[in-house]
């Protein structure tokens, strides 16, 4: 699959420069975009060639990793001793293939969606775009806390205009709940663990197996996990969720994929870094608040699944959706198993796809129909048959069934909780697959077969404007494709426990599980 | 507030004589001058303009009276372990005033051993002061100026002719008096190296003499007088005399205000520097202290004519 | 030439001003003001390269050894402060001309840059000096001007502020100077490092502690510690554009200079902290600061007041750090001294910008302004990101120095609570943006203006400076480090 990495164009681009261009293209397309400003065909070409070339650039990355590379970069020092650096790992290579693929492809919906919508201030949009994707492009290589942190809160601000890019009172609210949450967690209690890590063990970077000695007090360690886990509020984790459906003023492109993809992502991926990378699955077994945060997360999943039942607006019931799927990928990083974090990581993809499929489809409805509560939306299978479809695929995703991939971080997910003996977890990831269907399949079920007085009141909507439509179907095929062809994902899964990286003495049995090969 | 202005100005005078009887005469000969005498006169304009009486405040000052008791009882507290008053053994009297003693007539060729350590041996305080009291003139010149048109001599003179009925005794004394006055303040100013004097009395006492013609003849006699611009520009070279002096000295090979290197014999030096120095002393305090009254005055003056328009 | 830095950095300043009464016209004299400012602005940059080098300077004036004549000092310290307070001054000054034309009269501008000078003089005397006495001189001037200079303001309400100021700046320089003159009762000697040298020997008395209570109390007045800082907030925003975005970074910062002066390499850290309980003092009237002063900001209808008492609170950090009396507290305190600089005055020029072209700094008339004057806003913006300590910034460094030397110092919830007091200031900044690009003008209104280029550039130059120093530290960490560490060792 040479040909569509950069190599072809560009064959010898050290690797080096290669991430490093990751994060900044992005932010070298912004003055194109306001340059181009009075022409939305250019402007919207210069987004799209951008984003196809992070891609390529990504893929490129990914192949390189796959032959057992090593590729970092370094910036500069801020602080003695405090660097903001680069290092690709299996995780990051994870998210920044899913956050590059769909920032294509979310560009390519937000084109129509836009345009449909005839939404002003396009040019802020995409600019602020750019500079989230760029943000999450740094986050995804970081190599220590600090640079990590640095791009988490940039992605906060650079967010908050396109949350409140109505400009309407109601966005300025939902831009202060947004707002205040997330950088009060991220000053009180993510940068607190931070500079308190950096005291007790001297130094932020990735390291497998954690930084922190074998003699450290776990007292001190338990609550700086707790802080963590608090702290890095794109998780979702409650109390701190309450962000996410505030968000949803944004437009639908903007919740598709800063709030099922980049953001949200950011929070769950930071929370799996530091939970392996930071303090190690070993060390995690040791302290005592894994326990009640490993319940927290599991209250978290059941809340929000119960509370999306009871919301009318699609958007909001995607939302709650959303904290509980993040809930899952908390569980999998504090499980302390291996087959926990192949789970989580697993899930940061499939979930991606399923929910920014969801979420392109209430967009469609909006645009189309002009539809944004459930109860309206019976019966229109008929005249949107395709996004209707999509949304059946992408909710067997989110529910964990075939032929949806979020069946594999599903399974992996529970192996996981039975691999701890965490029993308890295991029943809540079952109940919570039960009330998903309770809240998802009504959906399409309704659209596709209600006879009641609704449907025909949807004549004459057409379907979702073409570029829409094209997202739609790319998106619904992953989740298809990450079903029948998983085996790259968990590859790169797999490789995150591996100490150091494709280190070919360690073996893996049946289960996943690597053993020392004996 | 009348009755405030004047126990401070009596509280000056005793301070001076405080210490006459302590032997520090130029510090007595410059509180009397300044703290007893144009202070006083200084406060009396302002009360002339804002009113005799405080507004009667509403509030109790009970706060202000704590805060006061406070720091009276922990200076009195600091005073418990102060060495004897004129104790030989005092630090004061070890450490750097025997030098000052035994060495300055040797080094600075001055007997008045104040003026010697005033400018030449802490010469980069004085130079500080006569900055604060230039500071003072320019702020007094930027908060208070006041735009007023220009006076016909029919105006003046006849200003001049009704204050001439009105104080005619004290202005035929002022008249005679005032060049004594002046010369006395030259005769300050050039003697200060040998007996108590120097350049802020001097200037001080000039200003007075200046001060009393103001009072006495009028504002807009002694504007013809005494140029405005003239007295400010005064008063700014004044300080860059000081300054050049200074200058002068990194110039010829020495650090800022060394005299000695002013000329081929380090006391002549000496001698020459502390004139010049004195003199931009003399210069500036004259001049700011006749722009603050000047300006008080005219403050005064117009407030008067904005009263008696209104009324 | 190089031998006399010490003296030129005070001189040049101090003989501009005079010489500016003689010059008479406002643009010749904003000219030569701006000249005089940038003189002391490269002899400070090759003061701090000598220091850096060759370690402290010693000047003698008049050619006489101290103690019997008054030396001057250059220390690490000393260096740094000098840096920030003339390149302050010289950016500021940038923008003076076109500023003044809207706040003070044609015939007082010239008296406004004389007193400007005499501030910046003061002020530089008050930080290179190596006597005790010769700082209270030059606080004098630079206390006198500073009054002159914010009565200046348009508002009448500047002429009740400067005179608040006035009372307590005077009870506090009263203060100072009751403290020096008992240190010179018991030691004999004027100049600090020949007091440090003496007052070990002085047995503990009652005046010894009489006197660092006064000079420490004089201080406190000065450097607008809580609960003293009542005269800050009028002033601040009440005089005029300029001399708001002067002071705010200095003032307080020479107040700071002096408490640490005096406390390490006078008194010595041993004598001062335990002859007052200065820890538990400073740590809470610090954190009270923070709290309350960061909590009225929010409430306050006036930018500049909001600003102004951001300040305060920005002050108890850096006494938050002295408070710790290690090595890195100071530095922390030191480099927040540097960082704070850049932040306000960036912020109160910018401000300044908006007075120029709307009149007003009520928060109701910032409405729309994030359209109208996008380049300014977005100072404003990126000026309070720093405030509350976003990365990249240069409020994220002084703020991670911070925790870090209060976690090292066993202080993990004073840590907390310093961390807390961003979230307070993320309110009050956000009310600000939300204002600006939220709600549109009132209707009626003229449409305004980006400001003129003389505002925007020298905002720029300084918000770009607060960036770049949030990601290049080696130059203020290096010297705050380096400038902490000479304070615990001997006595310069």
């Amino acid at each position: 699959m040479n040909f569509l990495s950069i190599n072809s164009l560009f064959p010898n681009l050290a690797l080096e420069v290669q991430l490093q261009l990751c994060i900044l293209l992005p932010l070298l397309a912004i003055p194109g975009i306001i340059a181009t400003r009075r022409s939305p065909n250019i402007r919207d070409a210069i987004s799209l060639c951008t984003s196809l070339l992070v891609l390529s650039l990504v893929f490129s990355l990914y192949l390189a990793l796959d032959r057992g590379e090593i590729i970092a970069a370094h910036w500069w020092q801020i602080l003695p001793g405090l660097d903001i650096k680069f290092s690709l790992e299996p995780l990051g290579m994870i998210f920044a293939l899913i956050a590059s693929f769909l920032w294509f492809v979310t560009t390519l919906y937000a084109m129509g969606y836009m345009r449909g919508h005839n939404e002003e201030n396009q040019t802020r949009f995409f600019c602020c775009f750019a500079v989230a994707i760029s943000c999450v492009m740094g986050v995804a290589f970081a190599g220590n806390l600090l640079t990590l942190f640095i791009f988490y809160e940039v992605l906060t601000l650079s967010t908050y205009p396109l949350v409140t890019h109505a400009g309407t009172e109601k966005a300025k609210q939902g831009g202060r709940v947004y707002l205040g949450i997330l950088l009060s967690t991220s000053i009180v209690f993510f940068l607190f663990a931070i500079i308190f890590t950096w005291v007790i063990a001297g130094t932020l970077d990735f390291t497998p197996g954690g930084v922190f000695g074998e003699t450290e007090d776990t007292i001190i360690l338990s609550v700086i996990l707790v802080l963590f886990i608090f702290g890095i509020g794109k998780a979702a984790i409650m109390p701190f969720h309450r962000w996410l459906p505030a968000a949803m003023v944004a437009p639908t492109p903007v919740s598709a994929l800063l709030h099922a993809v980049a953001v949200v992502k950011a929070g769950v991926f930071t929370v799996l870094k530091v939970c392996v990378f930071i303090f190690g699955i070993d060390l995690l077994e040791e302290l005592a608040s894994t326990q009640a945060l490993l319940y927290l997360a599991g209250a978290t999943v059941l809340l929000a699944s119960l509370i999306a039942m009871r919301q009318d607006n699609l958007k909001a019931r995607l939302a709650y959706s959303t904290v509980g799927q993040l809930g899952y990928v908390t569980i999998g990083a504090l499980l302390a198993s291996s087959l926990g974090v192949i789970g989580g990581s697993m899930h940061i993809a499939m979930h991606a796809f399923g929910k920014i499929t969801l979420f392109f489809c209430a967009g469609a409805i909006l645009v189309a129909a002009h539809k944004s509560k459930v109860s309206e939306m019976s019966g229109l299978g008929r005249q949107m048959p395709i996004t209707m479809a999509a949304f059946f695929i992408a909710s067997l995703s989110i529910i964990g069934v075939p032929p949806a991939g979020g069946t594999w971080s599903k399974w992996y997910l529970l192996l996981g909780s039975m691999d701890a003996q965490q029993w308890s977890i295991m029943i809540i990831l079952l109940l919570s697959s039960l009330l998903n269907i309770a809240y998802l399949l009504p959906i399409p079920i309704k659209a596709f077969f209600s006879d009641d007085k609704q449907s025909s009141s949807h004549a004459g909507m057409k379907e979702a404007p073409l570029p829409c439509l094209i997202a739609i179907s790319i998106s619904t095929l992953g989740c298809l494709l990450l079903f029948v062809f998983p085996e790259p994902l968990h590859e790169l899964a797999m490789s995150i426990l591996d100490q150091p990286l494709n280190d070919n003495s360690l073996e893996h049995n049946s289960l996943g599980q690597i053993t020392n090969g004996e | 507030m009348f009755a405030v202005v004047m126990l401070s100005g009596i509280y000056g005078l005793l301070s001076a004589s405080f210490f006459v009887v302590m032997d520090a005469v130029d510090v007595a000969f410059t509180e009397a001058s300044v703290g007893a005498g144009i202070s006083t006169l200084l406060m009396l304009t302002a009360v002339a303009m804002t009113g005799r009486t405080e507004h009667v405040t509403r509030h109790k000052p009970y706060l202000a009276f704590a805060v006061v008791f406070v720091t009276g009882c922990l200076l009195i507290y600091g005073t418990l372990d102060m060495p004897y008053f004129g104790s030989p053994d005092a630090p004061s009297h070890q450490h750097v005033a025997p030098r000052y003693i035994n060495d300055s007539m040797q080094e600075t060729g001055m007997p008045n051993m104040v003026t010697s350590v005033l400018a030449s041996y802490r010469g980069f305080d004085t130079f500080g002061e006569v900055t604060v009291i230039f500071t003072a003139g320019i702020g007094v010149l930027a908060l208070l100026s006041v735009v007023r048109g220009r006076e016909s001599d029919a105006e003046i003179e006849t200003l001049n002719d009704s204050m001439h009925e009105q104080y005619l005794i004290l202005r035929i004394v002022i008249k005679m008096l005032i060049p004594f006055i002046l010369l006395y303040a030259f005769y300050v100013q050039f003697h200060g190296d040998f007996g108590p004097g120097g350049g802020f009395q001097a200037g001080v006492i000039f200003a007075s003499a200046i001060i009393l013609y103001v009072m006495l003849f009028g504002l807009g006699t002694a504007r013809r007088v005494i140029n405005q611009s003239f007295i400010q520009i005064l008063s700014a070279i004044g300080v860059l005399i000081y300054g050049c002096v200074g200058l002068v000295s990194i110039l010829n090979g020495g650090s800022f205000l060394d005299y000695s290197v002013l000329s081929d014999d380090a006391l002549a030096g000496q001698h020459l520097g502390i004139l010049l120095i004195e003199l931009g002393v003399g210069c500036t305090v004259a001049s700011v202290m006749i722009i603050i009254f000047f300006k008080f005055a005219e403050r005064n003056e117009y407030i008067q004519s904005k009263n008696g328009k209104s009324t | 030439m190089l031998a006399h830095l010490p003296i030129l950095q005070v001189i040049v300043p101090l003989l501009a001003a005079p010489t500016c009464l003689i010059l008479r016209k406002p643009s010749l004299v904003w000219l030569f003001t701006l000249l005089a400012s940038a003189s002391a602005f490269v002899i400070s940059i090759l003061l701090l390269q000598q220091v850096m080098a060759e370690g402290t300077l010693i000047y003698e004036l008049g050619g006489w050894s101290a103690p019997w004549g008054i030396e001057y000092r250059i220390d690490k310290l000393n260096a740094f402060l000098a840096l920030i307070i003339s390149g302050v001054s010289t950016v500021v000054l940038l923008a003076a001309h076109t500023s003044l034309e809207k706040e003070i009269p044609q015939d007082r501008q010239t008296l406004f840059y004389i007193l400007y000078l005499l501030s910046l003089t003061g002020m530089l005397g008050i930080v290179t000096t190596g006597d005790a006495f010769n700082v209270f001189v030059f606080l004098e001037i630079s206390s006198l001007s500073a009054y002159a200079l914010i009565a200046l303001g348009k508002d009448r309400r500047a002429l009740w502020a400067s005179f608040q100021y006035l009372i307590m700046g005077t009870i506090g320089a009263t203060f100072i100077l009751i403290g020096i003159g008992l240190m010179y009762q018991m030691t004999g000697t004027l100049n600090m490092a020949d007091l440090a040298s003496r007052l070990p020997e002085v047995p503990q008395s009652r005046t010894l502690f009489t006197a660092y209570a006064f000079f420490i109390v004089g201080v406190c007045l000065k450097l607008a510690l809580f609960p003293l800082h009542l005269w800050l907030p009028n002033a601040y925003a009440y005089a005029p554009s300029i001399v708001t975005a002067f002071f705010a970074a200095t003032s307080t910062k020479v107040a700071i200079y002096l408490l640490i002066r005096f406390t390490f390499s006078v008194f010595g850290v041993e004598f001062s902290f335990s002859v007052l309980p200065l820890e538990t003092l400073f740590l809470a009237l610090g954190l009270l600061g923070i709290f309350v002063a960061s909590t009225t900001a929010i409430y306050q209808n006036n930018v500049k007041h909001v600003f102004a008492y951001s300040s305060v609170a920005q002050i108890g950090y850096m006494i938050v750090g002295f408070s710790m009396a290690t090595s890195a507290g100071l530095t922390a305190t030191l480099l927040h001294l540097f960082n704070h600089a850049l932040m306000k005055s960036a912020l109160f020029l910018a401000l300044g910008a908006v007075v120029y072209r709307i009149g007003s700094a009520e928060l109701n008339d910032f409405r729309g302004l994030g359209r109208q004057m996008p380049l300014t806003m977005t100072a404003i913006v990126i000026g309070g990101l720093s405030l509350i300590g976003i990365p990249l910034t240069v409020g994220f460094v002084s703020k991670w120095v911070l925790v870090v030397a209060a976690i090292e110092n066993g202080w993990w919830p004073v840590a907390a609570l310093i961390l807390l007091g961003s979230l307070l200031a993320v309110v009050y900044v956000w009310r600000i943006v939300e204002t600006a690009y939220f709600k549109t003008p009132e209707p009626g209104r003229k449409p305004v203006k980006e400001a003129p280029i003389t505002f925007l550039a020298p905002v720029w130059i300084l918000v770009s400076a607060n960036i770049y120093f949030g990601i290049d530290t080696r130059l203020s960490v290096e010297v705050a480090q380096a400038a902490a560490e000479s304070l615990f060792g001997v006595s310069p």
